[in-house]
């Protein structure tokens, strides 16, 4: 997708949105039902940038152009990871946590979109390879690149969970110590106290 | 199904995530109304009527079972969308109705009396007397429990009050005063208890500070996350605050409930249910849940002695796993 000149990309968009709107028609009217926002959508590996606007009215999706008014929210990742936020085959939360995915802006607009993206089956191959014409083959040829790339996030985000954490019971293990310092630490405060208010009255009982 | 060991409920906060925990061998769901009665109020969330409806039949037609959570508290002199939600789960033929407000429960009671109620652990009951007083007074079947008790706790709650209990067995940590807290509504002037969301996805905000990533409830900064340090929800109780020059967590860290290695235990307690969080979770994170409890809990039928190693780290909040409460007891 890196070299595919924008007025090309923007016309494969439309014929997909237009599958789209056929396939997953109840997708388009739970858009519709949302308050009106602008999201600007960032692939972190693309040149390009996507802003997709929905509720109240038509729901549609464009390149950015610089002249494009200012979006009511971002969301930004890579592209493996926002295709298969779309098709629903990982969970959203879990990429936050890991930061593979960056929100900003007005929270609910992407709560919103998340959740109803979420209420559909969408499976794009499927989608793709219903599209006719010339930009057919090319784009299911793209999708299943993609759908290879999407596989392998799922083992690296897997695998970045291991090597970042400790197993469960070192972690247990290491709260258990916690507690026990927090124990401690509290049994030596009241100690303090009491030492403290010893101490205050004996200065008072000397004066 | 009904599973012979532990009954499996499980979360859907959409039809396709209903589809996708019955697929994954769900006994129960439990899913909630397009609105203010249930504690998961966000935008694009929960089922309208006709979802309802066929979420029901849907369910049924496999032999499990959908419990609606209508665990919110009426506003004062506004109890009829809590009414209309009570009313649309015994029309769609619901299981169960998991209730919190006593005033919910009465009407429950009077206009649907063949309607099985659950008591929410909205309802904070973790005491005999407490759990008795919702039995006596709205035959409630069921309480689910909050995650403050011990599994001898448990043990000795069920002996008392000889009535069935479901527990988290995974989820989230926070104070565990459901129903009672505070902290949102302090920030944001929107009560979960009766308006459903604890930190309401509108007075949330990220940014974006050089790599770092700032999240903001109202006005309160909760949260500064360093480059590739793993994020946590934008919840008060998980917020990290500066008290003499140190920034900590106060109240709870990021961390996630996984009761998967101690489910024989809480059997032999005699726990009649398994609840998994995540209402607000994608279908994909209720698939993988499911599907690895499903398993468990076969493997525990089946007459395994523990479950093998289960690869939920990674949907934990924070990738973090405790087991709460279960083994230390509350603070």
């Amino acid at each position: 997708m890196r070299i595919v000149p924008a007025p090309l990309l923007q016309r494969m968009i439309d014929l997909l949105m237009r599958r789209m709107r056929h396939s997953h028609p109840s997708l388009f009217s739970n858009l519709a039902l949302l308050d009106s926002a602008v999201i600007c959508v960032k692939p972190s590996d693309l040149p390009h940038q996507f802003v997709l606007r929905f509720g109240q009215g038509p729901t549609s999706l464009s390149l950015a152009k610089p002249q494009n008014p200012v979006s009511d929210a971002c969301i930004k990742g890579k592209l493996e990871a926002l295709l298969n936020l779309l098709e629903g085959r990982i969970d959203s939360d879990m990429l936050f946590f890991s930061r593979d995915i960056e929100i900003t802006g007005d929270t609910a607009v992407i709560v919103g979109l998340r959740n109803t993206l979420d209420r559909e089956e969408i499976n794009l191959l499927d989608d793709i390879t219903a599209m006719s014409g010339p930009f057919g083959g090319p784009a299911r040829k793209m999708v299943s690149i993609l759908n290879n790339a999407a596989q392998r996030i799922n083992q690296r985000l897997a695998n970045i969970y291991e090597e970042s954490h400790p197993p469960s019971a070192d972690w247990q293990n290491v709260q258990h110590e916690r507690d026990e310092l927090r124990n401690e630490v509290q049994a030596l405060k009241t100690r303090l106290a009491k030492f403290e208010t010893r101490q205050k009255r004996t200065e008072a009982a000397a004066q | 199904m009904t599973s012979s060991y532990l009954e499996l409920v499980c979360p859907a906060g959409t039809p396709a995530a209903l589809r996708a925990a019955i697929t994954a061998g769900a006994d129960t769901v439990y899913c909630g109304f397009r609105d203010c009665t249930n504690a998961r109020n966000y935008p694009g969330l929960n089922f309208d009527r006709k979802e309802m409806i066929e979420g029901v039949a849907y369910a049924h037609a496999r032999g499990r079972q959908v419990l609606v959570a209508i665990n919110t508290f009426p506003r004062a002199g506004d109890e009829e969308p809590w009414h209309r939600a009570v009313d649309a789960a015994a029309e769609a033929g619901a299981d169960a109705v998991i209730l919190a407000d006593i005033g919910v429960l009465d009407y429950a009671t009077r206009h649907h009396p063949k309607l099985r109620r659950h008591l929410s652990v909205q309802a904070s009951a973790a005491n005999p007397m407490s759990i008795m007083f919702y039995r006596d007074n709205f035959d409630i079947k069921r309480v689910v429990l909050p995650r403050v008790l011990s599994i001898e706790d448990v043990a000795a709650l069920i002996e008392q009050t000889g009535i069935e209990t479901e527990v988290f067995a995974f989820g989230s940590v926070g104070p565990m005063s459901e129903g009672r807290c505070f902290l949102s509504s302090y920030m944001t002037g929107i009560s979960p208890t009766s308006e459903g969301a604890c930190a309401p996805a509108s007075h949330v905000v990220y940014k974006e500070d050089g790599g770092c990533m700032k999240s903001y409830l109202g006005n309160v900064a909760l949260n500064e996350f360093a480059k590739d340090e793993p994020a946590a929800y934008p919840t008060p109780c998980k917020g990290r605050y500066v008290t003499h020059d140190r920034a900590s967590y106060l109240f709870e860290e990021p961390i996630g409930l996984n009761a998967i290695d101690i489910l024989p235990q809480l059997k032999a307690a005699g726990v009649t249910a398994l609840k998994i969080e995540g209402r607000q979770r994608s279908r994909a994170y209720v698939a993988q849940v499911v599907g690895t409890f499903r398993k468990a809990l076969d493997d525990l039928a089946g007459g395994a002695v523990s479950v093998a190693a289960n690869d939920l780290k990674s949907v934990a909040e924070g990738g973090h796993e405790t087991f709460g409460a279960y083994k230390t007891g509350w603070r």
